[in-house]
């Protein structure tokens, strides 16, 4: 049971589904939408009356009285929390005045419906629902369809070699595209997206040739290639073997394959008791997959591992989906969900306990940055080699100062006898101009979180970086 | 290990993927880069696999072996990148704020960027719209501020940041402006000119003495060379000796400057007036230009009044542009004034020479001006507001006038702006006198909303005196001013109407002021506004008078509103051109608060008055009146029986 004195604005917005819903609650509290303020005595609730577009008010609440939050409201809205809810959160931290009522007789018979799947919940054993457990049969069925279907996107791919990518037209492009809608009959969603947008490109490069277009598709191509020919040794070893359930593999995701938190839990892909740190937030926009992507990086305070979380919606559903923000708060876990793969490995989690970072926490992150340039380099040439992994990678470079090229302002990192130079990416287009007018006093002895790539026209690797740390903040670039 | 090989290998697999495996085999370029890398793969095992694919691609291709190379090729190109950069490098020296709150979340910050960066759509609306706090000293925040300037015209958000940010920002905008884009616009350097003056007048020279500069940016760096008289004879030599944009420049500057060493330009100008040095002679402080003008008046005051050539008639227009940025020209004020040109333009000229740099000649002038004419009343208020808003308005309530709409409209021009937690005075001067210029008088006026001001918006006596007049109401429309002294003042008494109009136009002043002003004044202005409008609805209820008393209810007095609506109903009735859209008031009635049975009444009761009245009328607008009102009836009926 918690107390509505965790209710701070951070709180509210995490709890809140979209930006728009805060804006909205922030205006209906602004401008005295509520007529009844009341919360109980032992201050695990807060409710009242809100006006509305109709005769009679909303009955609005926030109850606190179990493990999580829950929020009810008259309104027809079907977002919850809706606006309402969270403009009475809003209405507690302005520190309106709230009259100490009994709890209303609805919400007492609601929270006797809740408890008993609330003691079932509490039990430490069942905090992520247990695996269903596995039809091996239905499973072996799925990996021989997606063999079928990646013989169609190998003969793709053959197709596009063999006569060349620069020999897509429109009438070719129209065969592809039937060819990749086949696809999503065999279960093979990531591949027949990268063929959609190989056809898509190839096609416009058709109306306007450019050599650097012409490059990325070849890339994509490679990448698709390569896709098809480790998942058909993977399947077949599958097959062959008989362990046919998912595993420990990034092949499972590659092909399209979704995880559940209990199959991570169940090839223990998870840690315990993990506290982490967000660096970095942004919202990335997947023209392949045509989603939004709620991006952001976080730190491990005890291992140093830099993990990400995604959050994608896509387009089609955008409403639906809850869009999330940064955060700024130590966030501790008792169960972090880890997706398979190298480095940067994708993270999740349901619940987790907030709380403010001292200096201590920052002091803490700069003690987890990287021994060297060199050896970060090495790490991120590691990864970036293998076709099958991320165009980019997160790490945590010391530096003793940055400075800024005389010929064009481009930021460089210098630590010891080592430098590396900043660059923008797409998905960050601004960091280096918001590096530039950052206070020249956290320009020195700290650390950038950033995403090391490989730049092919220079053959050089650059850094393109998301935040500063230092000693007693962490300052956001994007 | 010559490297060049691998690379060359490497583009020409890309080329063959890009015109297909079925060329491969009479791809010579290919043969030859591999036969290059081969002769060097030798030292590491790497090479040696790639140089073997590549070898068998010759003789045997098919796409999935030039698949494999290409990925071999990819990685070998990664594991070989270096990181190394070693260009010469400077340290930064941008220092903003020790103390900012950096934990705005991305869904708050990013809208406002992208809002900084478009740099606004007007003054009032930057003014509106850019936030309180720390959020502006946010880096991401400041380097959106920047960018604005790229813009093709001066961002409005600059006229409000420049106080916000100061001389700080100055290293930032000068570091960041790119002198490689020659469509690079001026507007940083105008901008750091505005704030730094003669501080940066090194920086302008070297901008100007750049050849290579983009021309936008040399020509903003010559117009603020004005900013130092050291700079004259520079000026004068680029003017004689540059072309174009740097001419044109240079002599802006000089007007702007106005060395005695321009004189002798300024006079064969003069001399052989061309109307293409009519914008410079505007621009221009020079004696010389005003005398111009004044030579030129006489005639071309008689042109404008008899002759019948439009463009002689019309040269006094040109004549009254020139006026801007000229003191001493008192005597031209006058005869143009007594020559019955607008008021408006005139004063804006006045006012638009306060936005000089050293105004004190323009300043001087106006106190010369103003004790001659109520003619100058307007350009009065502005530099009463800008001196000392407090005492202006103490020493204006003194002096009741019903032309009020003036410093209304002014009153109206001073917004609360978030951003630098000030009350600021945001006047945009319309075209001054036919230029192509929009000046803006963006000042800093209190802290807190001036009591006087207020108590001139919310002052009552003027009413007091329509209650006297309301005594004996019955006299007919066509009696227009009446005198009458009130506690020793002479004041002009106007009929029902305008105490209508002023009615409306006091309470729409005190809307916008509590629409706009800080958090802190709000419950004062709220609270003058709410008494105001009690006292108007008693005498002649008008729309937004009753619009604050509703919008306000929780101040208000709950009696202010019983009746209110008959009231309201009656005294348009009784005293108005009847031609007022009446539906917006009675839906009014949805807003009392009061119970749907006791709307219901109130609207009864209008209704009564309105039957009442019109009763031995018959005139459709009336008859019009009545009916909404009926309409409202209706509706509220059915509200009350549906529930709905």
């Amino acid at each position: 049971m918690s107390s509505i004195n965790i209710i701070t604005e951070e709180f509210i917005r995490s709890a809140a589904p979209n930006a728009a819903a805060v804006t909205n609650g922030q205006k209906i509290s602004k401008t005295g939408g509520f007529v009844k303020l009341c919360r109980s005595e032992d201050n695990t609730l807060i409710f009242g009356e809100c006006k509305g577009s109709g005769k009679n008010p909303y009955y609005t609440s926030a109850d606190f009285s179990g493990d999580s939050p829950v929020f009810r409201c008259s309104c027809p809205s079907r977002q919850f929390p809706c606006k309402h809810s969270l403009a009475i959160m809003f209405e507690w931290i302005a520190k309106k005045e709230f009259t100490v009522s009994d709890i209303p007789e609805d919400i007492i018979s609601k929270r006797k419906k809740i408890a008993p799947k609330a003691e079932k919940a509490a039990n430490p054993d069942n905090t992520v629902k247990k695996a269903p457990k596995q039809n091996k049969a239905a499973a072996e069925k799925k990996l021989k369809k997606q063999a079928e279907g990646l013989d169609i996107a190998d003969g793709f791919v053959n197709d596009l070699l063999s006569r060349g990518v620069s020999s897509v037209n429109s009438s070719s492009a129209a065969q592809y595209k039937t060819l990749a809608k086949q696809l999503g009959d065999y279960y093979l969603p990531e591949p027949q997206a990268i063929m959609n947008e190989i056809v898509s490109a190839a096609e416009r490069l058709s109306a306007a040739p450019d050599d650097d277009e012409l490059h990325r598709i070849t890339a994509l191509l490679i990448r698709l290639s390569s896709t098809v020919k480790k998942s058909r040794e993977y399947i077949n070893e599958k097959l062959e073997s008989g362990e046919v359930l998912p595993e420990d593999n990034i092949l499972y995701e590659a092909m399209g394959g979704v995880w559940k938190l209990s199959q991570l839990k169940e090839i223990g892909l998870y840690k315990e008791n993990a506290e982490i740190i967000q660096l970095s937030f942004t919202v990335i926009h997947d023209s392949i997959h045509k989603a939004d992507i709620d991006t952001a990086y976080w730190l491990d305070l005890d291992s140093g591992e830099i993990s990400r979380t995604e959050n994608i919606r896509p387009l089609k559903a955008a409403k639906y989906i809850k869009s999330e923000d940064s955060v700024f708060g130590v966030h501790k876990i008792k169960e972090l969900y880890r997706y398979p793969g190298g480095m940067n490995r994708r993270i999740r989690w349901e619940n987790a306990v907030i709380s403010e970072p001292d200096n201590t926490v920052f002091k803490n992150i700069l003690s987890k940055a990287e021994e060297s340039i060199g050896e970060a380099v090495k790490k991120a040439k590691n990864e970036l080699k293998n076709t099958l992994s991320k165009a980019v990678c997160a790490v945590l470079l010391p530096y003793d100062s940055i400075e800024f090229a005389v010929s064009d302002k481009h930021p460089i990192l210098k630590y010891g006898n080592e430098t590396i130079a900043m660059k923008a990416t797409d998905n960050y287009p601004d960091v280096c101009a918001v590096l530039y007018a950052s206070d020249c006093r956290f320009l020195e002895k700290g650390a950038v979180m950033g995403e090391l790539f490989y730049n092919e026209e220079d053959r050089k690797f650059y850094l393109c970086p998301l935040s500063l740390v230092c000693s007693d903040r962490i300052i956001r670039l994007c | 290990m010559d490297i060049s090989k691998f690379y060359a290998l490497k583009d020409r697999l890309y080329q063959s993927a890009a015109a297909g495996t079925a060329a491969v085999s009479e791809d010579f370029r290919l043969k030859r880069a591999v036969d290059e890398f081969e002769a060097e793969a030798a030292g590491s095992k790497a090479y040696l696999r790639l140089s073997q694919l590549c070898r068998k691609l010759l003789s045997d291709c098919t796409p999935s072996l030039l698949a494999d190379c290409i990925a071999l090729a990819d990685a070998m190109t990664v594991v070989q990148g270096t990181f190394s950069d070693n260009s010469e490098s400077e340290k930064s020296s941008f220092v903003c704020d020790d103390d900012i709150s950096l934990n705005i979340p991305y869904s708050e910050i990013m809208p406002y960027r992208e809002y900084v960066k478009t740099g606004g759509s007007s003054l009032e609306n930057a003014v509106h719209n850019l936030k309180g706090g720390d959020i502006n000293s946010d880096p991401r925040i400041i380097s959106a501020f920047i960018s604005s300037f790229k813009k093709s015209s001066m961002p409005h958000t600059a006229e409000v940041l420049r106080y916000y940010y100061g001389k700080k920002i100055i290293p930032l905008i000068k570091n960041t402006l790119d002198l490689n884009d020659p469509k690079t616009k001026g507007h940083a350097v105008s901008f750091v000119r505005r704030l730094a003056r003669e501080n940066e007048n090194e920086w302008y020279i070297s901008l100007y003495e750049n050849a290579d500069n983009p021309p936008e940016i040399r020509a903003a760096a010559v117009r603020a060379l004005s900013c130092d008289m050291s700079n004259t004879e520079r000026l004068i030599n680029i003017y004689k000796t540059e072309k174009a944009k740097l001419k044109n420049a240079a002599l802006y500057a000089l007007g702007e400057l106005d060395p005695p060493e321009a004189d002798v330009i300024w006079q064969k100008l003069a001399d052989k007036y061309k109307d293409s040095s009519e914008n410079y002679f505007i621009a221009s402080k020079s004696r010389i230009c005003t005398e111009y003008i004044r030579k030129e008046l006489d005639g071309a005051i008689y042109d404008y009044k008899n002759s019948s050539d439009s463009e002689k008639s019309r040269r006094i227009f040109t004549l009254r542009k020139m006026l801007v940025n000229k003191a001493d020209t008192d005597d031209i004020y006058l005869k143009l004034m007594e020559a019955g040109f607008s008021e408006e333009e005139l004063n804006n000229i006045l006012i638009a020479n306060l936005l000089n740099e050293n105004n004190k000649p323009y300043r001087d002038q106006i106190l010369r001006l103003l004790p001659e004419n109520d003619f100058f009343r307007r350009t009065g208020v502005v530099f009463g507001i800008l001196a000392n808003p407090d005492l202006f308005f103490l020493q204006l309530s003194e002096h009741l006038s019903p032309s009020e709409s003036m410093e209304l409209k002014y009153i109206g021009d001073i917004k609360w702006c978030a951003a630098l937690e000030h009350y600021m005075l945001c006047l945009t001067i319309p075209h001054v006198a036919g230029t192509n210029d929009s000046p803006v008088i963006f000042s800093p006026v209190s802290e807190k909303f001036p009591q006087s001001m207020l108590d001139f918006v919310a002052d009552k006596r003027f009413f007091k005196s329509v209650e006297d007049i309301d005594r004996v109401r019955r006299k007919p429309l066509g009696q227009l001013t009446a005198e009458k002294k009130i506690g020793g003042k002479d004041i002009l008494i106007n009929f029902y109407r305008n105490a209508y109009n002023l009615a409306g136009s006091l309470c729409h002043t005190l809307i916008g002021l509590y629409e706009s002003c800080s958090p802190e004044d709000s419950g004062r202005i709220r609270k003058a506004a709410v008494d105001f409008a009690e006292y108007v609805c008693g005498i002649c209820p008008c729309y937004s008078s009753i619009r604050i008393l509703t919008e306000n209810k929780d101040i208000s007095s709950p009696h202010a509103f019983v009746g209110l609506l008959e009231r309201h109903t009656a005294y348009v009735l009784e005293h108005m051109d009847h031609n007022i859209r009446y539906r917006a008031w009675s839906s009014m009635v949805n807003m009392f608060p009061m119970t749907n049975e006791e709307k219901l009444s109130e609207l009864n009761k209008a209704l009564a008055a309105a039957d009442n009245i019109c009763k031995d009328k018959n005139d459709r607008l009336y008859g019009g009146i009545s009916m909404e009102i009926k309409l409202s009836v209706e509706a509220m009926k059915k509200t009350i029986s549906t529930g709905v």
